[in-house]
């Protein structure tokens, strides 16, 4: 994937300003950034929950920027959400169910029994996430960490080439951080998937990554490597000048 | 949660046996006001297709029931039909009314959906209600011929019957098909349905249209039965006794609005026999069933029957 450019006006305030990079394939990498640096802005407009005022959004190859976020799933990119959406009233199972159903392009039947539908699919998809024994409850009455993975099952039964996570492990215990780092480390390995994440967790952030992009007040102000991060004075300064 | 057990297929049995038999031990009044249960029963589950499982709560429910009527009771007198034809031309023609209203109708969602639908229904009513040469205004359409063999509020009971039976099937297996599905991941949240690739107005706007085809097979039976239709069909009180009877029965149970619209005739039936301040008594049960009875009370009713089960 690559993004040329890309800005985002809320009202006279730049939320992304020019941001430009580019995705290698099969990478798991990171967006880091303050509160309000614009990261979950970027993540709307490569997903079509915004259309952006200027640039353009490539995946694998093609434009994509000004599509319905619907298509966009479509082209095998999926996201999951800063705070937790799933379907709350329809049960664990049926949450990723419905999710494998629509990317096969299923669900337009109208008369066969759902019931036994890409069970297997869907029980190997609920086994990743340790999700299989609370296949009957509803999602909503699942514990908030098992709500983050759901949401993050949701994004993954539809096998795409490139997920996008919004702060997967917030508000997670240390063990079920460790436990969702660990997930997606295996899944994209196995399914050669490319990852892009927000995250500020750093544990996590340094663990996982192989490329790291630093994002400042709307724009991008570093990318690298974790150690090259590490060691870049302009993203110390922005860290420590916010905690101080 | 869907799976039809063994439990609800016996009890299912158990109704339409009652059903059958029905007839032979009570008098012809009783008939006539099963009939309506029946007719009511399909409509209000028709109208929960959109409520109870797509999220969208229609205000203009009743417009496309006095569609099915209307165009029913047209054809009849208008064009000759046999009546068989006309209660099949009924539903279709709803649909296709249904097609250009549902399109507008699904560009909007919440409280904005509710009313553009009931504009819409409005203007219907409008319609017939000032066309007189065409469609009687208010002095509705009267005296609507229909087949020999189903003139007798017997014959028509089982018809009737019949034709319940068939549309709570078909609409029992939309509602479990994927389609049906994706329908109840739209009430859940159309954002997620989105992400997971849902074009969430096509799956809106197809569910609006099925919910019409058979709002509309309920008000052409409804012309057969009654064999007079007036405008008052697709006013907005007629919205109202759909959505109260599925709001009895509950909106998140498939069988629901049919319990919701057995409760419904029966009680106006005893309640205006003591009283006229029906609506009064019947404001006193939505008040009690909201509050107290949220799922309605099929949903009461099953709560009841699983948790002596776990006993």
């Amino acid at each position: 994937m690559e993004v040329k450019n890309l800005k985002k006006f809320f009202g006279g305030i730049s939320a992304v300003h020019n941001v430009t990079f580019k995705l290698e394939a099969r990478e798991i990498s990171s967006i880091i950034g303050p509160n309000g640096a614009g990261k979950t802005t970027l993540f709307n407009l490569i997903t079509g929950k915004l259309s952006p005022d200027e640039g353009e959004v490539y995946f694998n190859g093609e434009n994509i920027s000004r599509l319905q976020p619907f298509q966009i799933c479509h082209k095998k990119l999926g996201r999951s959400f800063q705070i937790t959406n799933i379907f709350p009233k329809l049960s664990v199972f049926e949450n990723i169910q419905v999710a494998i159903l629509s990317s096969r392009g299923i669900n337009k039947n109208f008369f066969n029994r759902a019931d036994r539908m890409v069970k297997k699919e869907t029980m190997e998809v609920l086994k990743n996430l340790g999700l299989a024994e609370k296949k009957d409850v509803w999602g909503g009455l699942l514990a908030h960490g098992d709500q983050k993975l759901l949401d993050i099952g949701i994004s993954l039964a539809s096998n795409p080439g490139l997920i996008l996570l919004d702060e997967p492990t917030a508000g997670m215990s240390p063990q079920e951080t460790v436990k969702t780092t660990e997930l997606v480390k295996k899944l994209a390995k196995e399914r050669g998937m490319t990852v892009l994440l927000i995250e500020h967790d750093m544990n996590v952030v340094f663990s996982i990554s192989e490329t790291i992009r630093v994002m400042h007040q709307g724009k991008l102000i570093a990318e690298g490597k974790p150690d090259e991060i590490k060691s870049n004075n302009r993203v110390q300064q922005i860290y420590l000048g916010e905690q101080g | 949660m869907n799976i039809i057990g063994r439990e609800k297929l016996v009890l299912c049995a158990i109704f339409l046996a009652i059903f059958i038999t029905l007839p032979f031990f009570v008098g012809g009044g009783w008939t006539s006001l099963i009939i309506e249960m029946f007719i009511m029963a399909i409509a209000a589950t028709a109208a929960n297709l959109m409520t109870g499982y797509g999220g969208m709560v229609s205000f203009g429910v009743a417009g496309f029931y006095g569609a099915g009527a209307y165009i029913t009771a047209l054809l009849i007198t208008k064009a000759g039909f046999p009546f068989g034809v006309a209660l099949v031309a009924g539903p279709v023609g709803a649909s296709i009314i249904a097609l250009p209203i549902g399109w507008f109708c699904v560009r909007r969602t919440a409280i904005y959906f509710s009313m553009l639908s009931l504009a819409f229904a409005q203007l219907m009513y409008v319609i017939v209600y000032t066309w007189y040469s065409f469609a009687g205004g208010d002095d509705g359409i009267v005296g609507i011929p229909i087949p020999a063999f189903l003139n007798s509020a017997l014959s028509y009971y089982y018809f009737t019957l019949a034709i319940m039976v068939i549309c709570l099937i078909a609409m029992w297996i939309i509602v479990n098909s994927p389609f049906g599905k994706t329908i109840q991941a739209l009430r859940e949240n159309q954002e997620r349905a989105n992400f997971i690739g849902i074009n969430i107005r096509r799956y809106q706007h197809a569910i609006f249209i099925i919910s019409s085809f058979f709002l509309a097979v309920a008000g052409s039976l409804y012309c057969g039965f009654n064999q007079n239709v007036f405008a008052d069909y697709m006013f907005w009180t007629k919205t109202f006794d759909i959505i109260i009877v599925y709001l009895l029965g509950g909106i998140y149970t498939f069988i629901g609005p049919t319990i919701g619209a057995i409760i419904y005739i029966l009680a106006n039936k005893i309640i205006i026999r003591y009283t006229e301040y029906w609506p009064i008594i019947l404001g006193a049960m939505i008040v009690f069933i909201t509050l107290f009875m949220p799922n309605g009370m099929a949903g009461f009713i099953w709560s009841r029957i699983s948790t002596t089960k776990k006993q």
